[in-house]
């Protein structure tokens, strides 16, 4: 069976603390449930989930979305941004989980990634480093997600293939923000059989899509 | 003066008091205003009965409460679920504190969905069993008592459980749209009988990922037997899922490669055919060769190259038939890429001493001349396959096209001779993919084994007719974890 990998890069620095942290966590609950009730996807995703604040933690590494539980998700009062640490993070667990060759078992499909921030990368020559790293593991859509607004949007358009701005980070947002992922995981599961570029499906209107 | 606004306030607060009793007596009170005074004390709020018998039993028992555990996800639902939940359970709750204590286990359902599932719990071996048809989260409570001399302690563990749906019942089965210009139906299966010794039979099905909403089925196949020249052509195309008029560029691909070679193949072309394979078979280059450049110039690689020209024309009458509803419909460019598919085509040819073997493949898929009696399979050329899972090349891809002429009959064409031919299969990556798993598996015996044994519980292939056939459709169907796709499967026997 072919796998097709999903990764989840969520910042957990300090302003996420409180409302917006719990709003990710109902719209993680959202995005599983509702994946769970689409047969391909049931059978074909595999989701991983990566926090990043002043550390950078696997929180879930890659599970099958039926043996999937949603871990925790800790973080501290305050503290900066590590998105560069966390893409080198996301890299190498990329080359750890993501079965590119073998004779035994089936390749996987190219993994997605979704990136979900409200601030800013705090280590930015070690992002602008990482950009290139990510670009070579070939993932079939990267979507960067500025949440609020300060959320900085030029720094995620470096990176994503597509960037959609959420104006606050309450749950109601969130919720369609992550029932647009379950979609476009949804239309990843059924792209069998084809190297032509993956399309997103059109995203709610509470999201606005920058590029 | 001060002693005047003392007095006033103390008989205010005493007038305001004595009408609220008055009127608490009377029962004319609000419940929230009755609940405030209480709170400012402004009157003295009753002991409740219950309150009084609470505290008479609580020097006995000690509650203790734990953080709710997550069970290992019931896989699916209507599956049987019984695991020893031990490992799970923290070691204070388990823990002995005096002698002669007698413990108890009670388990219970606490949500809301509760009448929807079974559970038991046995305390001798902590197996926890579950049974529902019902997918959804669950949550349930053990309670250890424990009762001693002196204390009864009630340790609560609420646990809950994921039960996923189980796929089979969430496929749906929505036909497609037979108004559509470019439609063809959801399956396809035929048998062509070829002479006295083999049969030609095929089956098309679309897969459930395309079932689900309501998509074509992409795949297609076609096949010619001519009894006169005594010569067999199979096609098989598989579509790209996400292109969206691939249903025609296979349909294309298939009949355009069976009509070209029907009208190449003449007695003169296999005579030629059958002198070369003569001087190949005593180990003559020439005879080699020859066979290359004739399969390539004016058999199945030119072929292939028709079909991807037709697919062009209609990509061309398209555009230029702008008011069909078809292409209105996508108010965009139409691109070669829409019609994106793979081709594999073979032909065998019968000759004096046995059967000569030719096939051309682009895409993924497979081709495989399997003999069970003599446990041997040549498989006739290698799958397009890339870095990642569901990447493969295309007909209608220039890449595939590019290169000289020996990059292409070195990489692309394959021919054999056998003195027996059994079977002759040409699948879809729908079928391989489950069956065959990876490239190398194509190459393996024991694989094609275990498929013929598959099949072989679902097709008799002693019989010949459009039963053998119907009977290859319904095995399509089998049922493989996240493997959804268009199935196509042609076999000459």
């Amino acid at each position: 069976m072919r796998r097709l990998p999903v990764y989840l890069l969520l910042d957990t620095s300090g302003s996420m603390k409180g409302e917006p942290i719990e709003a990710v966590r109902c719209g993680i609950q959202t995005l599983i449930s509702t994946l769970r009730r689409d047969p391909q996807a049931l059978e074909t995703v595999f989701i991983s989930i990566i926090t990043f604040d002043r550390e950078v933690k696997v929180v879930l590494p890659l599970t099958s979305l039926e043996s999937l539980q949603i871990p925790e998700i800790e973080m501290p009062d305050s503290g900066p941004t590590m998105l560069g640490a966390a893409l080198g993070v996301l890299c190498q667990q990329v080359d750890k989980e993501v079965i590119l060759s073998s004779e035994k078992v089936k390749k996987d499909w190219k993994p997605l990634l979704f990136i979900m921030t409200d601030g800013k990368p705090s280590d930015t020559k070690l992002f602008q480093e990482m950009i290139p790293e990510c670009k070579k593991r070939n993932f079939a859509i990267i979507t960067g997600c500025a949440a609020g607004m300060k959320a900085d949007t030029n720094s995620l358009q470096l990176i994503a293939t597509s960037v959609v701005k959420l104006d606050t980070c309450d749950s109601a947002t969130f919720e369609q923000y992550f029932k647009w992922v379950s979609a476009s995981i949804m239309s990843g599961s059924q792209s069998v059989g084809t190297n032509i570029e993956l399309t997103l499906p059109p995203p709610p209107s509470e999201v606005e899509v920058v590029i | 003066m001060g002693n005047d606004v003392e007095k006033t306030v103390k008989l205010r607060d005493y007038k305001r008091k004595r009408f609220l009793l008055n009127k608490l007596k009377a029962k004319k009170i609000p419940p929230r205003l009755y609940a405030y005074l209480c709170e400012k004390l402004v009157i003295n709020k009753p002991t409740p009965a219950e309150e009084i018998q609470v505290l008479q039993i609580m020097p006995e028992e000690k509650h203790i409460d734990y953080a709710r555990i997550n069970l290992p996800n019931l896989n699916i639902a209507g599956e049987g679920y019984d695991i020893d939940i031990k490992k799970f359970l923290p070691e204070s709750f388990l823990a002995k504190n005096e002698l002669n204590e007698a413990e108890t286990f009670d388990i219970s359902i606490v949500s809301d969905n509760g009448e929807h599932v079974l559970i038991t719990f046995d305390a001798n071996t902590y197996r926890f069993t579950c049974v529902t048809e019902s997918p959804g989260e669950y949550d349930f409570i053990l309670v250890r008592k424990v009762t001693g001399n002196d204390i009864i302690e009630i340790h609560s563990m609420p646990m809950h459980l994921i039960v996923n749906p189980d796929p089979k019942t969430l496929w749906k089965n929505i036909p497609s749209d037979s108004t559509d210009p470019y439609y063809k139906p959801d399956v396809d299966f035929r048998i062509i009988s070829c002479g006295d010794s083999h049969s030609l039979i095929g089956a098309s099905k679309r897969g459930r990922s395309h079932a689900q909403d309501g998509r074509f089925r992409d795949d297609d196949f076609e096949m010619f037997y001519d009894k006169d020249l005594q010569y067999a052509v199979i096609a098989v195309a598989d579509g790209a899922g996400s292109a969206k008029f691939s249903r025609k560029g296979s349909q294309i691909a298939v009949t355009t490669a069976v009509n070209q070679i029907k009208s190449y193949a003449g007695k003169e072309f296999w005579g030629k055919i059958e002198t070369y394979v003569e001087k190949w078979q005593l180990g003559e280059d020439e005879g080699y060769n020859n066979l290359r450049a004739l399969l390539y110039k004016n058999l199945i690689v030119n072929a292939a190259f028709q079909s991807k020209q037709n697919i062009e024309l209609e990509r061309a009458r398209l555009i230029k038939l702008g008011s069909m509803a078809l292409a209105n419909s996508n108010n965009i460019l139409i691109d070669i890429k829409d019609y994106a598919t793979t081709l594999l085509i073979s032909v065998a040819k019968r000759m004096k001493q046995g059967w000569f073997v030719a096939s051309y493949w682009v895409g993924d898929g497979g081709i495989g001349i399997y003999n069970a009696n003599e446990n041997k399979v040549i498989v006739q050329g290698e799958p397009d396959v890339g870095t990642y899972g569901g990447q493969t090349r295309f007909l209608t891809m220039n890449e595939v096209w590019g290169g000289t002429y020996d990059d292409i009959v070195n990489r692309r064409l394959r021919f054999n001779f056998v003195d027996n031919l059994q079977y002759l299969v040409l699948m879809s990556d729908g079928v391989t993919d489950p069956i065959f798993e990876t490239e190398n598996n194509l190459n393996k015996i024991e694989v094609w084994h275990s498929l013929w044994n598959e099949m072989g519980k679902m097709v008799d292939f002693s019989t010949r007719d459009v039963s053998t056939a119907k009977a290859l459709l319904d095995w399509l169907d089998f049922w493989s974890p996240g493997n959804h796709d268009d199935r196509t499967i042609v076999i000459m026997y």
